[in-house]
This record gives structure tokens, C-alpha cells and sequence, in this order.
């Protein structure tokens, strides 16, 4: 049945059909709306779980991480500095092997501070083994949760899973939603089963040893990132059971017109909307231009960005994060993803923008593929990153700093 | 060349400036030497150890010492304790060093280049505490090509660099100086560097939760460890003072303590306490709780030494 949700409503909805047991919340904008209503169904008896207000996201991740130990369902969400706060325990439960779903919404990361999106924060928790699922709309926010619990539960897997969301234009935003029956849902997800449960008396067990030697600590490690590995293939058989059970098919990236294309925008996230529609305005007036979106960056489906982008002449990724000192994040990860592939695109280019809830239009679209294209015919190494920054956002600056200096210091 | 020494003590016996005084000493002396420590989350008492490498050479090499051409070793329960690997990498040529007052029925491994010297003595005799470092430190330079002088400059800045006044860092200079001229000397043959372990690559593939996870399934198995062996002191209880009100088995951080009998009369067990003395602090009754010395010989007999 389909209703108008917002992004905020669609991930607690996830919550609810994945019948999670335990809820762990603190409030943060602009994810507060998704704890907000799981409580309030709680209380109201719509959900047999357990809800607890934290006083910190920190404590919050740890209550939702020993829940999971203790062999129930776990779900939480947060944002930005929320996440930044909790950020030890995200490791301390990828390390647990607990398969937590949170839903990030994602927001900048201060000073200066902001609420509206950036990727910074999803982006900085990129090494805590952590899965990731990154939506572009409300729905996928919503079937994410499910397929997250599907894939971080299984035997081969048994890691936490972090599913995305963009601040403000997803989390409060609203579109037409179709939530599954509870019943289709019980299909496609099996009751979480624990191997060793914490709670399990008769077989008492203890988590989070210390270790001193390097050798146990290295191997733990690598199984991380083994179950990482598997994951990739756990995708396919959830998306699979997904599609046949409830009717909805979903790829670790998107491929959006890349027959015949001689170049692609790589992206993430809810732009990809307006990225896809310029890319299709694009075509229509004749260039051969394609999108690939990411929808599981963790593990980073390199074999299938090589598989997309291999023999195009250029490739431009849009980073909507910064790491400093660097650049992109997606354009240095995918830098690498092709480096050995033998028909790995000639250019690849860097574009950083839309941070903050910074405008991208259908034109900044335009202005990517036309760098793009120049670079492919100059045959020289692009500089990186380039910035996509307007007159118009130039001209608000303008008139801002007037303001908060008192003087003209950038003319419109 | 390079010398490789690994120092073995427990957590408050001072293994760790022991090194930096042996590292001091062999850079004063113009060698080339790194020294550093490791050691756990635990506490006084526990398994402490500490490495050097002196060399006339660059030295290429980090950290934990895996093929030790002089083993020193603080306190000989140490050798039996599966936790210390005292004998890791260690070849039938290692010099081992032992603080113990005789080597008579001690053995160390099948190692055959063994030397002692009873650093706790000395140290009791000077410094009024079991503090080991200048000890050992003289010791270990003994078997190195390190002057006395080196070794007593070294000592000075060392225990100058941690905030001892003078009279005690002459005492110390006076134990480094007593410990490098009582300890016999035994050849020490440096391994050449091509002879290290190989490294031999193996892939351990992905492995299923039930061993992948961090986790301990065989709980309880802390009494397996017989901390009883990190203790310096011995909180004795006197029966006739103890009024049974059972202060000290509820400040016992370790569960050492059980109340028994008809009584509940705290019991203490040795195999594991550590000897923290906080039941000796808590205990409301003068004189109940009293501490001695812990003897070595005792813990030598009780089967800590192999």
C-alpha cells in the first residue's frame, strides 16, 4: 500500500516490518522524527520491542550493540555530529559481530555548523566495518532496512549495517512510499538467530576480550574484512529474494544509460535525482552520457564499477564530501577500484559539490560533462578537485559576508 | 652484529628502565641501540617485558624481540607461566640470566648458558624495596660489551630521568655496580640476521562465525591462570583478631576471598590472590590482616619454575 512519507518516516517504517526488538534513541535534527515514531508506536503497543531514550549516542550505540549480543533484532539512527560522538562503539560492535542496522541521515559536519546534507559523516565511518547501503529515495530507505537485516544477519556476514539517507531532502521530505506487508516481509526475513547469545545461561559466553598479541588481533581483523567480502555475494541473494518476494530489484549500483555512453557521472545519494534527470536531458539532445549511483558502498563494488566503466572515455564523479587534504572520497575509492582494469576510462575527474545542501542544478550537470568532455580531447591530466561553485552561490556569499563582517569583502 | 636481549619481570619490578639503563649505557659506550617495552592492560605483577638491540650496525628492526640472544629474567616463576613466553625464540645457545640466589635445580628450557645472581637480596639490602632495574640492568650489561663506566652513567641519568634524588641514585649505582660484578659472565653469540625466521605466507580464508568472532566460549578459564604468582606481598589473616565481618571479601577485587565454615571465616586463596593488599587496607580490625613477604622459595616450590 502506497501513502506519502517522508524519509524519516520510511526508515522507522523499515524498522517496523523488519520487527525489530530492541530501539535504542537519542534525538539529533534531522533524523529526531525516526526514534520519535518508533516510540511512539512502542507505546502504543504497534511494535513489540523494547525503547530506550539514551543520554548520549555514544551510550546509545553501546546499548544497541549488547542488545544484539543478547540475540534480538537492534535497530538506532543518528546524524552527523551524533555519529561522530559514537564513532568507538561503531567499531566496537562491527568487532562484537553484531548486526545492527542504523540509519544515518546524513548531515555536515561542523565548524561551521550545519543541519543540511553533506557526506561527510556516512563517509568517516567508512573503515569501522560497518556495511553501508546508501538511498536515494524514501522508498529505498525503507526497503534498505529489511535487506540490511537480511544481509548483516547472515552466518556468512554477521556485521552491523549502516543504510543511508540525505538530511532535509530525504529525511523530511516526502514521497509515495509502498510499505511491504509484515507478512511478505517475515518471507524474505528469518528470525535473527545469534550463535552465541550473550543471554544464553546455560552456555554462558564473554564478548570484547583484550588482546595483547598482534597475530589474534591481525586475524580478527582480516575476518572483518572476509565477512566484507562475502557480503557482496549476500546482496545478490537478498536483492534476488527481495524482488521475488515483494517486487522491488536492487543492484549494488545503479546503472542509468550507459549503452553506447562515452562518458558517466558517478554519484551518491539523493542528487543522483537531479543527476539522472540532466543526464536524460543530456541524451536527448544527443550526448552519449550514462549515471552509475552507488547503492551498497560498503563493500565498495569495485568488480561492478569496473564492469560499468570499463571502455568510457571519461568518467566524472560527483563527491557531495570532502576529505581534507585529499579530495573526493567515491573519486579516490573508484580511482583505485580501476587501476587495473584494461579498458579503465581515460579521464576521471573530480567534482566537489552540493555540500551543505549546496544547489546543483540540471546546468552544473551540463558544466561536469563538459569539463569532462575537455579533458578526454585535451589529453591532459585534469586538476583535481574542482569545485562546483556558481556566480549566484558567489553573489549570496557576497552579500553573507557583508553581513557577518560589516563589510564588503567579496563584491557581488 | 646485532645483540638481541629480552628482559622478562613482572609489572612493578621496573623491567622497563632496566632496558632503557642497558640502552643508555650501550649507546653511551658508542653502539648503536634501541630499546622498548611491552605490556598489557594489567596490573603490578603481571607479565611485563622489555627488549634491546645493540649493534655496530644500522639497526632495521621494531619492537618485540623473537630471537633472543640473552634472556633476562626478573622473576624465575616467570618460566613456567605459559602467559610470559619466556622461552620464545629462544635457541639451546641463549644466554639466559636468572635472578635467583642459586641455579641448583633450576632449568630454563633447555638452554645451557645459564647465569644468576640474587637481585632481590640486593636490592632489599640497599634500597629497602624489591625495585629490580639498576640489578638487572648490571647484570645484563655484564654479558655485553659494555664498560662499567657506561653502565654507571647510564644508571645516574636514568634514575635522575625518573626523579630519584641523589642518595638514591647512588644506592642504585651501588646495586648496578654489586649485580654487574657478582653476575658470572657466559658467551652470548649473537644470531646473524640472515639466519631469523623465514616468513612463510599463508592464507587463512574466511572462517565461520563460530570461531571468528571475538568471543570466549571457554569462560571461567581465568582460574586456570595462577595469578597467585604475581605477588610480592602475602596478606595473612589471624584468626583470633578476625571478627568475621567480611570487609575484605567484599573489597577482594579478584574473588581471592571466600567465607567457609560454619563461621564465614574469610579464607584466602593463594593461587590467585595477587596481593594487592586492599583487604589488608579495608580491614576495620588491627592486626586481623597482616602482610609478609612473599618468599621465593615457596613459589619456586609451589611448581612456578620448571
Amino acid at each position: 500500500m502506497k501513502r506519502m512519507l517522508t524519509g524519516n518516516a520510511s526508515a522507522a517504517w523499515g524498522a517496523r516490518i523488519s520487527e525489530v526488538e530492541y530501539i535504542g534513541g537519542y534525538p539529533i535534527t534531522p533524523q529526531s522524527e525516526v526514534v520519535e515514531l518508533l516510540s511512539k508506536w512502542v507505546a502504543e503497543g504497534a511494535m513489540n520491542a523494547v525503547y530506550t531514550n539514551y543520554e548520549s549516542e555514544h551510550s546509545m550505540f553501546a546499548g544497541v550493540g549488547a542488545a544484539s549480543l543478547s540475540g534480538v533484532r537492534a535497530f538506532t539512527s543518528t546524524s552527523s555530529q551524533g555519529l561522530m560522538f559514537a564513532i568507538e562503539m561503531l567499531y566496537a560492535i562491527a568487532g562484537w559481530r553484531a548486526p545492527v542496522v542504523f540509519v544515518n541521515v546524513a548531515r555536515g559536519l561542523g565548524m561551521p555548523m550545519i543541519l543540511q546534507v553533506e557526506h561527510g559523516d556516512i563517509m568517516g565511518i567508512r573503515d569501522t566495518g560497518f556495511l553501508q547501503l546508501h538511498a536515494e529515495t524514501c522508498q529505498e530507505v525503507l526497503d534498505f532496512v529489511p535487506m540490511a537485516y537480511r544481509i548483516g544477519e547472515d552466518r556468512r556476514v554477521m556485521l552491523p549495517v549502516a543504510v543511508n539517507m540525505d538530511g532535509f531532502l530525504i529525511s523530511f521530505g516526502r514521497e509515495p512510499v509502498d510499505v511491504p506487508d509484515k507478512e511478505l516481509v517475515r518471507d524474505f526475513l528469518p528470525k535473527y538467530n545469534r550463535p552465541y547469545p550473550v543471554v544464553d545461561f546455560s552456555n554462558p559466553v564473554a564478548y570484547a576480550p583484550t588482546i595483547v598479541d598482534g597475530y589474534a588481533y591481525m586475524y580478527f581483523k582480516e575476518q572483518l574484512q572476509k565477512a566484507q567480502e562475502r557480503a557482496r555475494e549476500v546482496f545478490y541473494e537478498a536483492a534476488a529474494d527481495f524482488e521475488r518476494i515483494i517486487g522491488r530489484r536492487y543492484e549494488p549500483i545503479e546503472r542509468y544509460m550507459l549503452d553506447d555512453a562515452d562518458y558517466a557521472i558517478v554519484s551518491t545519494g539523493s542528487y543522483s535525482t537531479i543527476i539522472r534527470g540532466a543526464v536524460r536531458r543530456l541524451r536527448e539532445r544527443g550526448e552519449r552520457v550514462g549515471m552509475v549511483r552507488i547503492r551498497m558502498f560498503r563493500p565498495f563494488p569495485r568488480d561492478e564499477f569496473v564492469d560499468a566503466l570499463s571502455g568510457l572515455k571519461g568518467v566524472a564523479v560527483f563527491d557531495q564530501n570532502i576529505s581534507l587534504g585529499k579530495g573526493g572520497v567515491i573519486y579516490t575509492e573508484l580511482a583505485e577500484a580501476l587501476y587495473h582494469a584494461k579498458e579503465r576510462p581515460r579521464v576521471l575527474m573530480s567534482f566537489i559539490g552540493g555540500l551543505g545542501g549546496a544547489e546543483i542544478s540540471f546546468d552544473a550537470v551540463r558544466y561536469m560533462l563538459e569539463r569532462l568532455k575537455d579533458a578526454v580531447a585535451s589529453g591532459e591530466e585534469p586538476r583535481n578537485p574542482n569545485w562546483l561553485f556558481s556566480e549566484e552561490d558567489r553573489r549570496r556569499l557576497a552579500r553573507a559576508l557583508k553581513l557577518t563582517l560589516g563589510e564588503e569583502v567579496i563584491s557581488e | 652484529m646485532i645483540i638481541r636481549v629480552r628482559l622478562h619481570g613482572r609489572g612493578g619490578q621496573a623491567m622497563k628502565t632496566a632496558g632503557r639503563v642497558v640502552g643508555t649505557a650501550a649507546f653511551l659506550e658508542g653502539f648503536r641501540a634501541q630499546d622498548s617495552p611491552m605490556y598489557g592492560p594489567e596490573r603490578r605483577g603481571a607479565p611485563v617485558a622489555s627488549f634491546l638491540r645493540i649493534s655496530d650496525e644500522e639497526i632495521a628492526e621494531r619492537g618485540y624481540v623473537w630471537s633472543p640472544d640473552i634472556i633476562a629474567i626478573a622473576d624465575p616463576t616467570l618460566i613456567g607461566d605459559p602467559r610470559a613466553n619466556v622461552l620464545d625464540g629462544a635457541r639451546q645457545s641463549t644466554a639466559a640470566f636468572v635472578n635467583i640466589p642459586t641455579l641448583d635445580g633450576i632449568r630454563v628450557g633447555d638452554l645451557t648458558r645459564l647465569t644468576n645472581y640474587d637481585v632481590t637480596r640486593a636490592a632489599i639490602r640497599l634500597l629497602g624495596r624489591a625495585v629490580l632495574s639498576s640489578g638487572v640492568a648490571g647484570a645484563v650489561v655484564k654479558l655485553l660489551p659494555i664498560s662499567r663506566q657506561s653502565l654507571e652513567e647510564a644508571v645516574k641519568i636514568e634514575m635522575e630521568d625518573i626523579g630519584l634524588k641523589e642518595r638514591e641514585i647512588d644506592l642504585n649505582v651501588k646495586l648496578a655496580l654489586e649485580c654487574f660484578e657478582g653476575t658470572p659472565r657466559v658467551p652470548v653469540e649473537p644470531l646473524p640476521t640472515e639466519e631469523l625466521q623465514q616468513f612463510r605466507a599463508v592464507e587463512l580464508g574466511w572462517q565461520p562465525p563460530e570461531v571468528s568472532i571475538g568471543l570466549i566460549r571457554n569462560v571461567g578459564n581465568g582460574v586456570e591462570k595462577m595469578t597467585g604468582s604475581w605477588r610480592v606481598s602475602r596478606p595473612v589473616i589471624d584468626y583470633s583478631k578476625c571478627t568475621r565481618c567480611g570487609v575484605c571479601f567484599d573489597y577482594c577485587p579478584e574473588a581471592a576471598i571466600t567465607l567457609a565454615g560454619p563461621d564465614n571465616r574469610p579464607v584466602i586463596d593463594y593461587d590467585h590472590c595477587k596481593g594487592c593488599l586492599i583487604c589488608y587496607n579495608e580491614c576495620p580490625v588491627k592486626g586481623a590482616i597482616t602482610v609478609e613477604e612473599e618468599g621465593l622459595a615457596e613459589k619456586v616450590a609451589s611448581g612456578g619454575v620448571v
